[in-house]
């Protein structure tokens, strides 16, 4: 759920997820009302939910914690897919990957190379 | 330290800062809130600025503050006492950070998108001329005694040099990927200069402006500040929760404090026995000693980042909120270590059915509502792009 964008929601969100390579669902929420009726005062934040309809958590930002959180609302027994590649997976890689998405983004804008 | 006395508050230390009386929580999930008893702040008033509001500081000679407002492309002047924007001012593409020179009366803003830094006559509140950088530029921090300002160019991975008389840039010192927040030790001869990507900071002698280290850090730095007794640097490491307390001398990280979530902001109390950590997750700032103890959590508007303590009122601070187009401006009133420890409390959605309520889907413009997921185990992620 994309939140508070202020100008252009929808091109910034889009541009947000392809940076990101987010998929499924993504609804948007431009000034925050549903957020705030939630009581979600910050991104970013994770809200996790069982099947009745539940909150089980709110916040869980960090890899480790939301990964705890997931284990606790799928049960001890579940097993969770690590994606492809997690085993070769690190935050520096990926905020490398990131920083080269960042500057071509900014030297396509520009027109500048 | 001395308690500030409350100003005329729009909301009581319990409610909504924006006023509308609506209990304050935090959001995290092992959130702590004070115990009973009186909060140990006081709101003196929440301003709404422009878009997505990111470098906030104060004019001691006038107590103004000035905003960088990143999406609105401005800064916003706004009175504090009176909680009100008095005047508002265009600048370049993408203002992030703000710094003040005193002597000169002239306030700079790191545009990031026009790789530049503007430079704004606070007598006219115009632009009066611009200084390119790198590309890029992310955070900015005055040195007075050498009469510079440096700037962090992100994506060009260098600290820009300034001459604050000429208003020219006179070096670019290597730093490394996302580069943006700065901090200058005046006392030790040392600029910091915090590497968002690179997860890094670069130690960069003052004087010589050569680079004597860079050191790795928790992922996502994007705040620093310098405690002038000891030496040590306070940097908020954004996706880590955590702020790393560095040992210059050692170049080495001595202690990780941990913060509630998403720590944007960070500036060191006047009183050298705090720092205040805006926390872009949780819509808070933590007041932390220096030994990390969370002493109060003090609720402002959403998605916070800039922080500043006012230079003439202890304690006084002012938080820019991205997510609200808003500055909060709110008393912290802890002489010292709270005599209570602060308790957890779960997020009161916790335990309660998720609301279903229609919003736009990015992709195809339709309506849907997380009705859709009934009867799944599943997980919203609440994300803004900046």
């Amino acid at each position: 759920m994309n939140v508070w964008e202020g100008v252009d929601p929808f091109t910034e969100a889009r541009q947000f997820c392809e940076l990101w390579g987010v998929g499924g669902p993504v609804l948007v929420d431009p000034d925050g009302s549903f957020a705030r009726q939630l009581g979600i005062r910050g991104v970013p934040t994770n809200i996790l939910v069982d099947t009745d309809g539940t909150v089980t958590c709110v916040g869980a930002s960090t890899p480790q914690a939301l990964e705890a959180a997931v284990r606790r609302l799928l049960g001890p027994d579940a097993a969770l897919d690590p994606p492809a590649g997690a085993d070769q997976w690190s935050w520096n890689k990926e905020l490398d990957h990131i920083g080269e998405h960042v500057a071509r983004r900014i030297v396509k804008e520009d027109g500048t190379s | 330290m001395q308690a500030v006395p409350a100003g005329p508050t729009e909301a009581d230390g319990q409610t909504d800062a924006r006023g509308g009386g609506v209990p304050v929580v935090a959001s995290g999930p092992s959130c702590r809130i004070t115990g009973s008893g009186p909060v140990p702040y006081a709101y003196h008033g929440e301003v709404v600025v422009g878009l997505d509001p990111e470098g906030v500081i104060v004019d001691r000679r006038t107590g103004l503050a000035y905003v960088a407002c990143s999406r609105s492309n401005s800064v916003s002047v706004v009175d504090v006492e009176r909680a009100a924007v008095v005047a508002t001012g265009e600048v370049g593409a993408e203002p992030i950070d703000i710094s003040l020179d005193t002597r000169t009366g002239r306030v700079f803003t790191a545009d990031a998108r026009s790789d530049q830094v503007s430079v704004i006559d606070t007598a006219t509140n115009e632009v009066v001329t611009t200084i390119p950088v790198g590309s890029y530029p992310a955070g900015l921090e005055i040195d007075e005694d050498r009469r510079r300002l440096y700037c962090g160019d992100a994506v060009g991975c260098t600290m820009s040099v300034i001459d604050l008389d000429r208003l020219e840039r006179i070096a670019a010192v290597p730093a490394e990927l996302g580069a943006g927040a700065i901090a200058v030790d005046g006392q030790r001869d040392r600029v910091f200069c915090v590497n968002f990507v690179a997860s890094s900071v670069t130690i960069v002698d003052a004087e010589r402006l050569e680079v004597l280290g860079q050191v790795p850090l928790r992922q996502g730095p994007c705040a620093i500040g310098v405690d002038n007794a000891s030496g040590d640097a306070f940097i908020a490491d954004s996706l880590a929760s955590t702020v790393s307390r560095l040992d210059p001398e050692a170049q080495a990280v001595r202690a990780e404090l941990v913060v509630p979530n998403a720590p944007v902001g960070l500036t060191m109390g006047q009183d050298g026995d705090r720092l205040y950590v805006a926390n872009r997750g949780d819509g808070s700032v933590s007041v932390l000693g220096l030994d990390g103890a969370e002493w109060s959590r003090i609720p402002v508007g959403a998605a916070p980042g800039g922080v500043t303590e006012h230079p003439t009122r202890r304690g006084r601070l002012l938080v820019a909120n991205a997510g609200s187009g808003s500055v909060t401006v709110v008393d912290d009133l802890l002489e010292g270590p709270p005599p209570t420890v602060l308790e957890e409390v779960e997020h009161p959605l916790v335990g309660r059915p998720l609301p279903a309520i229609p919003l736009v889907d990015l992709w195809t413009e339709e309506l849907r509502d997380l009705g859709e997921w009934a009867g799944r185990k599943y997980v919203v992620n609440v994300f803004a792009s900046w």
